[in-house]
C-alpha cells in the first residue's frame, strides 16, 4: 500500500473490534506518548502504561504491521491504534530520526524475513508428477469417503432423535450435540458441525423444540442433497460443498472473473464464538447495484483483513465464490483506498413485497439462503414503536418487525423522527436486523 | 429444485419456484395475530404461537402441516399414532418422492420443504393504525460534531462523570444550541433518574427529543419537565394531590398570599399527608403575611403536622411564637455581668413538661443534644429560638461563646446552638462554629452539617478560614465536599500546593495519609470555574512531575485530576 494513501479511517479499519478502537483514539493524543518519532518506513513510540515501564511500540508502514511490547493478544493492540492514529492525524508531530533500537533490531528481522520470501517466490517451481497427481486424487477421494462417512452417520442420528422425539432434548446433557459434531469435524464437515452446535442455543426459548426440528431438518436436507450431489447444477454442488464445509482456495476463486466497481459498505457485523470471530461485510457496487458479502475469520482477534468502515467506498474487484444464487465474494486485494461516501447511487426496493419477491426468488434457486440471513435494502420505511417492539412500515402499509437492541431501536427512532428512511439489514424470514438507515438528505446511521 | 436434492431425479428441473407459494397457496388465515394453538395431549402443553409469529401463513394447510409434523417430532414416531400412509399422503403434497422412505425421513423432508416454504411465502401484516405524526422541524441549531462526540463519549464510556455531562449540557443550553439526534437515547436514558437536570435535559434535546421521549414511555418527565406547574386551571376542592402540590408550589413562589388563602379553605379537610405535603412549600417565601394561617393551625392534633407548623413559625423571625420562645428562655438563662461585660450563665433548668413547654412544641423524649432530658427541653426550645436572641441577651458571637464555655453545661449549650445555626441557616454563627467544631474531638458530624448548610459566599469564607489552619486538609475536605461550589484561584492553588506538600512529605510511606485527601483534588477539578482549570492543571502538573518515580497509588489519581481538568478545558472551548 502507498504510504501516503493510508488515512485515519482505513487506520481505524485495521482495529480488530470496535471497542480496541476506541481505546485506540484515546491513546491518541500526544500525551499519552513519552517519545515518538518517525523514519519512512517506521513509526515507533513509548507509551505509558500500567507498568513501570512505558510500552514500546512500533509501525512498519510497509505492510503495515505492527509490534508492541505490551501483553494484549490483539493485533493490532490499542497503543499500535493509538499511534497510528496519531500518525496519521498529525504526522508533522513526529520529527525524522534514528529509530531507537528496540524498533530498528525489528525492522532488521522483518528485513530479513522478507528478503528470505522473495527468494523463495523467485525460486521456480517443480512441475507435479504424475505421482503427485495421483496422490492428490487418493487424498481427495479417501477426504470425500470420510465426509460420506460422517454424513450418514449424522443422517441416521437425526432419524434416531425424530424416532424416540425431540420432547426431552432441552433438558438433555448438552454433550450430546457436541459429540456429534465432533465427528462432523473429524468427517472434515465443519460447516455442518456449526449448524449443530447452534441448537442448544436456543433451548431456552419458548418455541424450542419447533426451532429444533427447523434446523435438524435443514440438515438433513443438506445431508440428502450432498449424497445427490452428481445430480444438481454444478454451482448448487458449489452452494452445498461450502455448506457442507468444503473451502475453496482463496487463489482459485481469485481466479474467476471478477466484478470491478466502487463499492460502499453497507454493514460491518461481527460475532464471537469461542476464541474465532467471523465478520460479515456487506457491499453494493455503485455501478451494478450487485451485493457482495465478505466473510472474514478472525482467531483470537488479531486481524488479518481491515475492518472496512460504514459507508465508505473504494474500488476494487470482487470474485464471487461459485454458487446459484452469488453473495460471497472475495477482492483481488486486500488495499483498500477508501473515498468519502456517496449514497445517492443505492437503487432500493420501493417497498417489502418488491423485497419479498426477490427473496422468494432467491429461495426457489437456492433454498438453503432459508437457514441463512439474506441480504435487503427497502425505501421509504417508517420506524413505528408499538408493543414493545420496532416495526417498519412501508409506502403500502405493510409492517416488518424487527430484531434490534434496546439502544439502537431508539437511535433509529431519534434518526427517522416519524419521517421515513432506506433501510440495510438482514432478513431471517420472519425478522429484519437493520444496520444501516439513511435518510432523504442522504445522512447516515449505523446500527 | 426439492425433487433433484431429495430424489435424485436427474431432469431438467420445471417446477414452479419455491417463491411461488407467495399467492399460490390462497386460503388466508384473517386476524392471524390472534392464532394460538395448543396441544393438548402433549406433556407440556407446547404453545405454538410463538413459533407461527405474529405475521400471517399463508395457507391453512401449511398452518395444520407444521403443527402435525412439530407434533410428532416432539412424540417421536416410534411412539405417535402417525401411519406411513398419513405421511405419504402430505409428502405427494409437496411432490416428494416417498419410495423406501421411513417415516423420520419423510418427516424431515416435508419439514425441510415446508420451513422454505413458509420463508418463502412470508407476507407481511397491514398496519392499521394511522402513524404518529413525524418530528417539527428542529428550530435551535445542532451542537458542532466535535461537541457530539465527546457528548456521546462522555455518555457512553464515563456515565457516573455525572458533573462534567451537566457543565457540558448546561453550555449547550445556555449557548442555544439542541443536540443531534444519535445522542437523544443515551441522554435521555442517562438522565431519566437525575431529576435535577430534568430542565436543563427539556432544554437541550430539542424539537427531536421532545418527540422522542413522546414514543417512550419511560421518558415521559420530559413532559412533566416542561409542564410543571403550568396547569393552572385545576379545581382546587377536586383535584388530587399531585395536581395541587404543583399548583400550590407555584403560587408560593408568585403569588404566595393566594396559596395561604386557598390552603386555609380547605385545611380541615385535609388529612395528614396532604397537610404535611403543603407545608413544605409554606416555606418558600415566607412572611410575617403568613403568620396568622400558622399560629391558627398551630394547636393542629397531628403532631408531626403540628410540629412543621411550629418549625415554620419559628422561621418568622418577629412572630409571636419567637417572642413566646424568647420570653420563657429568659425565665431560664440568666445572665449575670460585671461592668455591664456579661460574665456568667446561671441556667434553670425545666422540671417538667408544662402546658407552657407543650405550646411551645418541646417533646419530651426528642433528645437532640447529649445529657439528661432537662437539658434537651432547652435545647429544643433553643434550636427554634432566633439567634439573634444572643446578641440581644449576651452580646457578640464570642462573647456569647465565651460565657457558654464558663458553664457546666457548655458542650450541651454548643451543640444546640450548632444546630440552631443551621435551622436558622445563620450564616454568621455557621461560620464561627465551623471553626469551633474544628478544633474539638469527634466533630466531623457536627461540620459536614454545618458545611452543608452555609450560603455560597459564608462556604467561601470557610474555605479561606480554614486554609489559616496548621492542619486543615480534612476540614477542607469536608466543606469541599458537603457543597458543589466553585473555589476560587488562590484557593485552589494554596490547596494543591497544601496537597503537595502532604503527598511529598507522607505519600510514599503512608499509603492512608497517600490516599486519603487526593479525592479532594479530584472534586476541586471538577467544580473549580473554567477560568481557573489551567492554573490548577499547572499545579497538578508539577506536583505530578515530582512524584513520577513514585507508586501507582500517588500518581494515577493526579493522572485521572489532569485529564478531568483537560476534558473540562476542551468541553469549555467546544462551544
Amino acid at each position: 500500500m502507498l504510504l501516503e494513501s493510508y488515512t485515519y479511517e482505513y487506520v481505524l479499519g485495521l482495529s480488530p473490534s470496535e471497542g480496541n478502537a476506541n481505546n485506540g483514539k484515546k491513546l491518541s493524543s500526544a500525551a499519552h506518548w513519552t517519545e515518538q518519532g518517525c523514519t519512512d518506513r517506521l513509526v515507533w513510540g513509548l507509551c505509558k502504561g500500567s507498568g513501570s515501564k512505558p510500552y514500546r511500540v512500533s509501525i512498519d508502514l510497509v505492510g503495515p504491521a505492527y509490534k508492541c511490547s505490551c501483553p494484549s493478544r490483539e493485533i493490532p493492540c490499542k497503543h499500535v491504534m493509538g499511534l497510528f492514529l496519531q500518525y496519521v492525524s498529525n504526522k508533522s508531530g513526529f520529527t525524522q530520526t534514528n529509530p531507537p533500537d528496540f524498533a530498528a533490531e525489528w525492522l532488521e528481522k522483518r528485513q530479513q524475513r522478507e528478503t528470505a520470501a522473495t527468494e523463495k517466490a523467485n525460486t521456480p517451481t517443480t512441475q507435479p508428477t504424475a505421482k503427485n497427481i495421483a496422490d492428490q486424487a487418493k487424498r481427495t477421494e479417501k477426504r470425500q469417503q470420510n465426509i460420506e462417512s460422517g454424513l450418514l452417520d449424522t443422517k441416521r442420528w437425526i432419524e434416531d432423535l425424530i424416532r424416540q422425539g425431540l420432547g426431552n432434548l432441552n433438558t438433555a446433557d448438552h454433550h450430546l450435540w457436541q459429540q456429534q459434531a465432533a465427528r462432523l469435524i473429524d468427517a472434515q464437515a465443519s460447516g455442518i458441525a456449526n449448524q449443530l452446535q447452534t441448537i442448544p442455543q436456543s433451548f431456552y426459548l419458548p418455541n424450542w423444540s419447533a426451532i429444533t426440528l427447523q434446523t435438524l431438518s435443514d440438515i438433513y436436507l443438506l445431508i440428502t442433497a450432498y449424497l445427490q450431489r452428481q445430480n444438481l447444477p454444478l454451482n448448487l454442488q458449489a452452494d452445498v460443498l461450502s455448506l457442507v464445509g468444503i473451502a475453496q482456495k482463496k487463489e482459485d476463486i481469485r481466479l474467476q472473473t471478477g466484478i470491478s466497481d466502487c463499492w460502499t459498505v453497507l454493514s460491518v457485523q461481527e460475532t464471537d464464538f469461542d476464541r474465532l470471530t467471523t465478520r460479515k461485510t456487506w457491499l453494493i457496487g455503485q455501478n451494478t447495484q450487485q451485493l457482495a458479502l465478505l466473510v472474514d475469520f478472525i482467531f483470537q482477534r488479531q486481524a488479518a483483513a481491515p475492518r472496512l468502515q460504514v459507508p465508505l467506498c473504494f474500488e476494487q474487484t470482487m470474485h464471487f465464490y461459485p454458487s446459484s444464487y452469488p453473495q460471497r465474494a472475495l477482492p483481488t486485494n486486500d488495499h483498500f483506498v477508501p473515498q468519502s461516501a456517496n449514497l445517492s447511487h443505492l437503487t432500493p426496493h420501493p417497498n417489502f413485497d418488491a423485497f419479498l419477491t426477490q427473496y422468494a426468488n432467491a429461495l426457489a434457486i437456492q433454498p438453503f439462503l432459508a437457514a441463512a440471513d439474506f441480504p435487503c435494502l427497502v425505501a421509504q420505511l417508517t420506524p413505528v414503536y408499538l408493543n414493545n417492539k420496532l416495526h417498519l412500515i412501508d409506502q403500502q402499509n405493510a409492517q416488518i418487525t424487527t430484531s434490534l437492541p434496546y439502544l439502537f431501536i431508539w437511535t433509529l427512532m431519534a434518526f427517522s423522527g416519524g419521517k421515513p428512511v432506506t433501510i440495510f439489514g438482514e432478513w431471517n424470514g420472519t425478522e429484519l436486523r437493520p444496520f444501516l438507515a439513511i435518510d432523504a438528505q442522504q445522512q447516515w446511521l449505523v446500527m | 429444485m426439492f425433487n433433484l436434492i431429495l430424489s435424485g431425479i436427474n431432469k431438467t428441473d420445471t417446477s414452479p419456484p419455491v417463491g411461488g407459494v407467495r399467492g399460490g397457496l390462497t386460503q388466508q388465515i384473517p386476524n392471524t395475530d390472534n392464532v394460538d394453538i395448543w396441544l393438548p395431549n402433549l406433556p407440556d402443553n407446547i404453545r405454538l404461537n410463538s413459533y407461527l409469529g405474529q405475521y400471517q401463513i399463508q395457507s391453512q394447510f401449511i398452518l395444520k402441516t407444521t403443527i402435525m409434523l412439530l407434533r410428532h417430532a416432539i412424540i417421536g414416531t416410534d411412539k405417535s399414532f402417525f401411519s406411513p400412509t398419513d405421511l405419504a399422503q402430505i409428502a405427494q403434497q409437496y411432490t416428494i418422492n416417498t419410495h423406501n422412505k421411513s417415516k423420520e425421513a419423510l418427516l424431515l423432508q416435508i419439514a425441510a420443504i415446508e420451513g422454505v416454504q413458509k420463508k418463502a411465502g412470508f407476507i407481511p401484516a397491514t398496519f392499521n393504525t394511522p402513524l404518529p405524526i413525524a418530528a417539527p422541524t428542529e428550530a435551535l441549531p445542532l451542537i458542532p460534531p466535535n461537541a457530539i462526540a465527546r457528548l456521546t463519549q462522555l455518555l457512553v464510556t464515563s456515565p457516573e462523570g455525572g458533573a462534567i455531562i451537566s457543565e457540558l449540557l448546561n453550555l449547550i443550553a445556555q449557548k442555544g444550541f439542541c443536540v443531534n439526534p444519535s445522542v437523544l437515547p443515551y441522554l435521555l436514558n442517562w438522565a431519566k433518574n437525575r431529576k435535577e437536570l430534568h430542565p436543563t435535559i427539556a432544554q437541550v434535546i430539542g424539537e427531536r427529543g421532545r418527540w422522542l421521549a413522546q414514543q417512550n414511555p419511560e421518558w415521559d418527565f420530559v413532559q412533566h419537565t416542561q409542564q410543571p406547574q403550568t396547569n393552572l386551571d385545576i379545581d382546587w376542592q377536586t383535584a388530587t394531590l399531585a395536581q395541587r402540590l404543583p399548583y400550590i408550589i407555584h403560587l408560593r413562589q408568585t403569588q404566595p398570599q393566594q396559596a395561604t388563602q386557598l390552603l386555609q379553605s380547605t385545611w380541615h379537610e385535609e388529612n395528614a399527608e396532604a397537610a404535611k405535603a403543603f407545608l413544605e412549600p409554606m416555606s418558600i417565601n415566607l412572611s410575617a403575611n403568613d403568620e396568622a394561617f400558622l399560629a391558627m393551625i398551630s394547636t393542629d392534633k397531628r403532631k408531626t403536622v403540628r410540629t412543621l407548623i411550629l418549625n415554620l413559625l419559628a422561621q418568622i423571625p418577629q412572630s409571636a411564637y419567637q417572642t413566646k420562645l424568647a420570653a420563657y428562655v429568659d425565665t431560664l438563662i440568666n445572665v449575670s455581668k460585671s461592668w455591664l461585660m456579661p460574665t456568667k450563665i446561671n441556667l434553670q433548668l425545666p422540671t417538667q413538661i408544662n402546658q407552657q413547654l407543650q405550646e411551645l412544641g418541646v417533646e419530651e423524649k426528642t433528645k437532640l443534644v447529649s445529657g439528661n432530658e432537662r437539658i434537651n427541653w432547652l435545647a429544643q426550645l433553643i434550636v427554634r429560638l432566633h439567634p439573634n436572641y444572643w446578641a440581644q441577651k449576651i452580646g457578640d458571637i464570642p462573647q456569647t461563646m465565651s460565657v457558654i464555655n464558663k458553664t457546666d453545661w457548655a458542650t450541651e449549650l454548643t451543640q444546640a446552638i450548632t444546630l440552631q445555626a443551621i435551622f436558622h441557616k445563620h450564616d454568621t454563627w455557621l461560620t464561627f462554629l465551623y471553626s469551633h467544631w474544628a478544633t474539638q474531638p469527634n466533630n466531623e458530624t457536627y461540620c459536614q452539617n454545618i458545611a452543608s448548610s452555609l450560603s455560597a459566599t459564608a462556604w467561601q469564607q470557610a474555605v479561606t478560614q480554614c486554609l489559616g489552619f496548621a492542619d486543615p486538609l480534612l476540614y477542607l475536605s469536608i466543606l469541599i465536599n458537603a457543597q458543589n461550589l466553585p473555589l476560587d484561584a488562590p484557593q485552589t492553588q494554596k490547596i494543591a500546593r497544601l496537597m503537595g506538600n502532604k503527598l511529598l512529605a507522607h505519600g510514599v510511606t503512608n499509603y492512608y495519609e497517600a490516599t486519603r485527601y487526593v479525592p479532594l483534588l479530584e472534586k476541586i477539578a471538577l467544580h473549580i470555574a473554567p477560568s481557573n482549570l489551567a492554573a490548577l492543571h499547572h499545579e497538578i502538573q508539577t506536583l505530578l512531575d515530582k512524584l513520577k518515580e513514585h507508586p501507582d497509588y500517588l500518581s494515577r489519581p493526579l493522572q485521572k485530576t489532569i485529564e478531568t481538568l483537560e476534558m473540562r478545558h476542551q468541553i469549555n472551548t467546544l462551544l
